[in-house]
């Protein structure tokens, strides 16, 4: 099992980008499969972006991921103080409607449903919290 | 991000470089919304140099679509990388935006 690593980052858009991409340097050098890494860097995209533009209070403010990162298994938990707010209980935008219909917004979060084994919220002590884990596929040639 | 641009066709064909995602969207929307008024509303966005696409970069190839087709003009995306292809797939995107494998296969 691979050790559970804490970074704190202020709730501000560049700041997003610096800590993703340390987790994915890590990631790498950890052996994680390119696959898992490549989508646990776009669902903690989404989601900090998420609370970032609607969730945490000031720029100040502090967001905090914890992750784990193994060869074929990632896991990470969001914590912000920001007001509750659970963005599982949004809708899922209609991928089927044409062009003229399209509206922007709630593709992030269906990504991170979509593309996460596991994602649980909980308002906990004042803190949201959201927690997202994913496997790796087996490779049916190591079976 | 840098973005580069140069004549294509009869129009144009805009090439971001690197990550296309809430940091680098406005800048890149502004570049594209320029480039498709200039372009009379033909353009193709070349995504081979584009490593990754988030829901933000995906907003800003909408309004690209929705800019081109108001004007009844012509959007194309060309070379899109692996991740960048997964992000179109699970959103239904390669139903609605005109895709083509390179840029040479691209008419404008």
């Amino acid at each position: 099992m691979g050790a559970e690593r804490t970074a704190r980052i202020r709730a501000a858009g560049e700041e997003i980008r610096s800590l993703l991409d340390g987790i994915e340097a890590e990631g790498r050098a950890a052996g994680v499969a390119e696959a898992l890494l490549s989508d646990l860097r776009l669902c903690l995209d989404e989601l900090l972006v998420n609370v970032v533009n609607h969730g945490a209070p000031a720029p100040e403010a502090e967001i905090t991921v914890h992750y784990r990162l193994e060869p074929d298994a990632v896991a990470a938990e969001i914590v912000d103080a920001g007001p509750a707010f659970d963005p599982l209980s949004l809708p899922d935008p209609d991928v089927d409607a044409p062009l003229d219909a399209r509206v922007p917004g709630g593709l992030g979060i269906y990504f991170v449903r979509r593309l996460m084994d596991e994602v649980v919220y909980e308002r906990r002590d004042a803190f949201n919290r959201l927690r997202l884990a994913k496997r790796a596929v087996a490779d049916p040639a190591t079976i | 991000m840098q973005i580069v641009e140069e004549p294509f066709g009869s129009g144009i064909v805009v090439r971001p470089i690197g990550r296309l995602d809430s940091t680098t969207a406005p800048a890149a929307e502004q570049a594209i919304r320029e480039a498709m008024t200039r372009s009379g509303h033909r353009l193709l966005l070349d995504m081979g140099d584009l490593d990754y696409v988030s829901s933000a970069g995906l907003r800003v190839v909408l309004a690209a679509a929705k800019q081109s087709n108001a004007a009844s003009g012509r959007f194309l995306v060309c070379d899109l990388k692996p991740q960048v292809r997964q992000v179109f797939e699970l959103s239904g995107f390669t139903r609605i935006i005109s895709i083509v494998a390179t840029r040479a296969e691209a008419e404008l």
